[in-house]
């Protein structure tokens, strides 16, 4: 693990790296862990659109057998 | 996710600070909710409403089944930064649902790597959105648009109620908040058996956990000896680096917490509380496990979550006495009463302001498939995978009428 890695914001519709960063600390020793690039309110309507036409195309949703798949996958 | 996982938990450790032996508990809970998330999907089944038993309903045939709610928000808490992202997405995950994950500012990390495995497991990135917030503002903006569903909230009481306050209309949740969990040890207790557990349950995270033990109402008989013994087991535990393999307490999540549990540890004593152990940080913001002998009742440490290495012990002489003190916070979560007398350990549960009792076992015990729910201002709402599933989903009937159907 690098003890300086950064997450830039992965919101499908906004280009990452014009948000604020936060930094990410040990609680023990205040060692920097990595940086989080912080969603603002654009970046949360943004998620919450995408979010909620998912929801709207009943068509697009995902079959039972697919969730199935996608959570049993991690866990072998 | 399996073959990561002690990568996972040292993550998880690191940022925040549970001990490496716990985190990687943690990390085992949260592949078997996953597992749980499956299983609970496919067990879930549509069901029949009777139909054809009177001239109304004749010539029809009735199914009700599930449909996901809509887009879930999940807005998680620093104590178990593993398990609480299964526990809130995973059953989004299966229900159907697009969600929005905003974990705790201070432990974001482990969420991260955990949507990633989803992800790479063929979960499309826009159905789990993770992000963290630049500000409160902009987290409230999240949690109350009116495009949300269901909100599922675990933190502190005060940001939960105000928040529900503030959801559209339409929008359901599910909020967990903390406890000050009572547990009363009558004189019938073992008390060599429940210490350990105790000491467990008191001191397990540092005391960072929503059903962590706080407020233990003892006999009079054995309250002395209970507390110097739990002081004793507080004094033997190991404090410090949450990566060491030995550490069974690491550092409270942020700096200003340790002066926050020092100073109520201090109003305590002198109000009148004797410190049996610990009372003072230690290096790298840990504190040391205290146990305080008989606060106030108006102490904060008697009256508030401390979530901090904190234990309170009070002497009690009637069983009517520890139980009005027991239920006497607006607070009430999962409880816990020690008794080798079957007659008196029933007494206290049916009598517990609780959502679960706890017989001869401390109040953070969990299982994954429990329902885990706080009461009054603890929370709203049932936790656990199947109860947050059934949260996330809407019944949906289908009614088929045909003169073909006799």
């Amino acid at each position: 693990m690098s003890s300086r890695e950064h997450f830039p914001l992965q919101i499908p519709g906004i280009t990452p790296g014009k948000g604020q960063q936060v930094e990410v600390v040990s609680p023990f020793d205040q060692q920097l862990l990595a940086t989080v690039e912080t969603a603002d309110a654009t970046a949360v309507d943004t998620a919450l659109n995408t979010a909620y036409a998912l929801y709207r195309d009943r068509q697009g949703w995902l079959p039972v057998p697919q969730r199935l798949a996608i959570l049993e996958k991690p866990c072998r | 996710m399996s073959d990561q996982a002690d990568a996972l938990a040292r993550g998880a450790a690191a940022e925040g600070g549970k001990p490496l032996i716990d985190s990687q508990v943690e990390m085992a809970r949260c592949i078997d909710s996953i597992r749980h998330c499956m299983d609970t999907l496919r067990h879930q089944t549509s069901e029949p409403v009777p139909m054809g038993v009177n001239a109304a309903s004749r010539h029809r045939l009735t199914i009700v089944h599930k449909e996901p709610i809509g887009v879930v928000v999940a807005i998680s808490a620093f104590n178990h930064p593993l398990n609480l992202i299964a526990h809130q997405a995973g059953p989004a995950i299966a229900a159907g649902c697009p969600v929005i994950i905003k974990p705790a500012e201070n432990t974001p990390l482990s969420c991260f790597r955990l949507v990633e495995i989803f992800h790479q497991a063929g979960l499309p990135k826009a159905w789990c959105q993770v992000l963290v917030t630049e500000n409160h503002q902009v987290a409230e903006q999240l949690a109350t648009d009116s495009r949300v569903a269901f909100l599922s909230f675990i933190g502190s009481a005060k940001v939960g109620w105000y928040l529900r306050s503030k959801l559209a209309p339409g929008t359901r949740c599910a909020l967990e908040h903390g406890g000050v969990a009572p547990v009363i040890v009558d004189q019938h207790a073992d008390i060599e058996a429940a210490v350990p557990g105790l000491a467990k349950g008191s001191f397990y995270h540092a005391g960072q956990v929503c059903v962590s033990v706080q407020r233990i109402f003892a006999h009079q008989s054995l309250a002395r000896t209970l507390a110097e013994k739990l002081a004793a087991a507080g004094k033997r535990m190991i404090v410090g680096d949450p990566l060491a393999a030995d550490t069974e307490v690491g550092p409270l999540i942020r700096p200003d917490e340790v002066k926050r549990v020092h100073a109520w540890v201090e109003e305590a004593i002198a109000a009148g509380a004797e410190l049996l152990s610990g009372g003072h940080s230690l290096d790298n913001h840990c504190y040391a496990p205290t146990v305080l002998f008989n606060p106030t009742a108006s102490a904060k440490v008697s009256q508030m979550e401390i979530f901090g290495p904190v234990v309170c012990v009070y002497p009690f002489s009637e069983p009517d006495e520890a139980l009005q003190a027991a239920n006497s916070l607006p607070f009430a979560f999962q409880a816990a009463v020690y008794s080798q007398n079957i007659d008196a350990a029933m007494y206290y549960a049916e009598r517990l302001d609780a959502s679960a009792v706890m017989l001869n076992e401390h109040t953070a015990f969990r299982v994954d498939w429990m329902p885990f729910a706080g009461l009054k201002h603890s929370g709203h709402g049932v936790g656990g995978i199947a109860h947050s599933m059934r949260d996330m989903q809407v019944d949906k009937m289908i009614v088929l009428t045909s003169k073909s159907i006799l």
